[in-house]
């Protein structure tokens, strides 16, 4: 017996009414994060996967389905009982200014969830302070603004603040998006050493598939309020089982192998009208009436590798696909 | 080798600094020579604050009062540096246009796209009011998009923002330039449709004979759309090559550490990113020897005394640096 998932998330819904009609931002969403691994979710623009991440938060609630994280549906908690559980799943934006106060120093910015959690006295604090600082390798900015931080500094102070009260999952929504390439992998090697030294969890969301794949053990893509496949990073990007992936990968540019040869064409449909059957088949090569008539369910083609699609990219010879009643053993 | 469409040489652009170091003078770009010929892709590779952009907004006389250009930009043999208001208002959008990165910030909210591109076309062709909508049509669907009619009847808001950027091109394009130079057009597009707009723009170029230059932080997407390669640091060029040379061969230190550091999707996960620390020199004080030294792994004595030259190493290979990659010494 494996351990239980340190997050769980089981058909998550999140809707938002508007004056065009409801959006569905996300619609049955299920995944699992396990303890010391890292899930990166992919999706562009309109994907619902910040929706996603807030709705993991209960910030604000979803429309419907369970967020178990440690054990406890925070779905079914309040008030103080929903402050305690939140105290260990910490989130960090793509915005690093956006979420600090530019008249408080570093060190106070740092100090506030701290002191918003009661935790020690001010001397226990301000050493726990100086500990996180230096892990995040701003010792010597403690007494500096956000003003004069540079972006990536900035992103280091908010991470700071999210690994200050040794929380088990951090959720990440384009933490490094905004950031030059260099600094960008100064601050994701970051993230990794923070997960090896604090045995930290992240759920990874950007819409950069390399990106993802870089830091994450398993990656889930999502498309338009759904995912449409998850696996082991490797095997997604290695055979690819949903066309949607495939075209995600066909798209990213690379200066090893020549320009990308196809683009899906048009652009993703309304949330507030997602087409009937597959989210995707209006965009899809390989749609069928099929498509349109019944919505794919998730099913596992390889070990741990599962793709909603009633037409997946078949895999290379090598592996089999398993049968249906398998599926039910392995979950 | 044909006349080239534009002749850049020693390009400088300074500003006086504000708040700290104040009445210093600030950098930006600090000595820039290259050319850009009728059908090529060029694209001008840096981080921010390399003097990319401040590089490429001289060229169209859009830079806020203040800053200092000196140097040369002969397009097709007329002199831009040193033109009125007025003469630079003509050679915009005739001779050069440019697509940036936020459509939504450049489009007018209030207006229709069509009349947006009408009044374009207008500023340039003496042609009546229902010619030059026709016209901007006719640009929406040169640009590929859906529905052109419909479209053009739209507000920027009721658009995606690839539909945005078309629409963009489509009023760069209103006067035919010889030139086009999109500013990180594509940063903020999703990779689906980063992936479109990189490709209608190289149609777009076929098409009408364009040279197309473009800007971006992104060392991969100029590697796979472009013919020719500028990578800049601390308002200098510091190597250029055709971006089939330059995959293969980066010589220059700092174009390196920008290639590793991307994240890529043959990298096996959690594998550390090569990186290199620090942050490029403030432009108010900038160092005597080579930009880059204080970050260069392959930094000597020589390198802290002066700057090296940009210099044809290599057939149709340049770059600055005293102890390029996979060479002794130059």
């Amino acid at each position: 017996m494996t351990e239980a998932p340190l997050l769980q998330v089981r058909d998550l819904v999140h809707e938002f009414r508007t004056d065009l009609g409801t959006v569905h931002a996300v619609s049955g969403v299920s995944f699992d994060v396990r303890a010391g691994e890292t899930l990166g979710i992919v999706g562009e623009t309109g994907s619902g996967k910040s929706t996603l991440a807030r709705s993991i938060l209960q910030a604000p609630r979803p429309t419907s389905g369970e967020v178990i994280f440690r054990g406890e549906d925070l779905a079914g908690l309040r008030g103080a009982r929903l402050l305690q559980a939140r105290r260990h799943l910490q989130m960090v934006f793509q915005d690093p200014f956006g979420s600090l106060d530019p008249k408080w120093r570093v060190r106070d910015l740092v100090e506030e969830p701290l002191i918003a959690y009661k935790t020690g006295d001010r001397n226990a604090r301000r050493r726990r302070v100086d500990e996180v600082l230096e892990l995040v390798g701003l010792a010597q900015y403690g007494g500096r603004r956000p003003t004069e931080l540079s972006g990536g500094q900035a992103q280091r102070v908010a991470i700071a603040r999210a690994v200050a009260l040794s929380p088990a999952l951090i959720i990440c929504d384009e933490a490094v998006s905004s950031l030059d390439v260099l600094i960008q992998a100064q601050v994701l090697n970051l993230f990794e050493r923070l997960r090896a030294e604090l045995g930290l969890s992240y759920l990874f969301i950007a819409h950069d598939l390399a990106l993802v794949k870089q830091v994450s053990d398993q990656v889930a893509v999502m498309y338009l309020g759904k995912l449409c496949e998850v696996g082991p990073g490797e095997a997604v990007y290695r055979q690819p089982l949903h066309p949607y992936t495939r075209a995600l990968l066909d798209s990213v540019p690379d200066t090893t192998t020549a320009r990308a040869a196809t683009t899906i064409r048009g652009e993703p449909p309304s949330p507030v009208h997602p087409p009937s059957g597959c989210r995707f088949r209006t965009r899809c090569p390989r749609a069928e009436q099929r498509c349109a008539d019944e919505e794919p369910a998730m099913r596992e083609l390889a070990a741990g590798h599962s793709v909603a699609c009633h037409f997946p990219l078949v895999p290379v010879a090598g592996t089999t696909v398993r049968s249906e009643e398998r599926i039910g053993e392995t979950s | 080798m044909t006349e080239a469409l534009l002749d850049i040489e020693d390009l400088r652009v300074t500003f006086t600094a504000h708040g700290r170091g104040r009445g210093r003078e600030v950098r930006a770009v600090d000595g820039v020579t290259y050319s850009v010929y009728a059908g090529q892709t060029l694209a001008i590779v840096g981080e921010s604050g390399s003097g990319k952009t401040v590089s490429c907004r001289a060229l169209m006389g859009l830079l806020p009062p203040g800053a200092e250009v000196t140097g040369s930009a002969r397009f097709q043999g007329t002199e831009l540096i040193g033109l009125t208001d007025d003469q630079l208002r003509e050679h915009r959008g005739a001779n050069v246009a440019m697509v940036f990165q936020d459509p939504a910030r450049s489009l007018n909210p209030t207006m229709r796209v069509g009349a947006q591109i009408a009044e374009a076309v207008r500023a340039h062709r003496d042609v009546s009011k229902a010619q030059a909508r026709q016209r901007a049509i006719d640009l929406l669907r040169l640009v590929r998009m859906p529905l052109p009619e419909r479209r053009s009847a739209e507000y920027p808001h009721q658009l995606s923002g690839g539909m945005r950027q078309r629409v963009m091109i489509a009023i760069a394009l209103a006067c035919r330039p010889r030139l086009l130079i999109a500013d990180e057009a594509t940063t903020a597009l999703d990779v689906t449709t980063q992936a479109q707009i990189m490709e209608l723009m190289l149609e777009l170029q076929a098409e009408l004979g364009m040279a197309l230059m473009f800007i971006s932080h992104d060392l991969g997407l100029a590697g796979a759309y472009a013919d020719e390669v500028i990578v800049m640091y601390a308002g200098r060029i510091v190597e250029q090559a055709p971006a089939a040379e330059l995959a293969g061969h980066i010589r220059m230190p700092y174009t390196q550490a920008l290639f590793e550091a991307i994240p890529r999707l043959e990298r096996p996960a959690h594998a550390p990113l090569p990186v290199i620390g620090g942050r490029p020199p403030d432009p108010a004080m900038l160092p005597q020897g080579c930009s880059f030294e204080p970050r260069c792994r392959r930094a000597a004595d020589d390198c802290r005394a002066a700057a090296p030259p940009l210099a044809e190493h290599e057939p149709g290979h340049r770059w600055a640096c005293w102890h390029p990659v996979d060479g002794g010494q130059s």
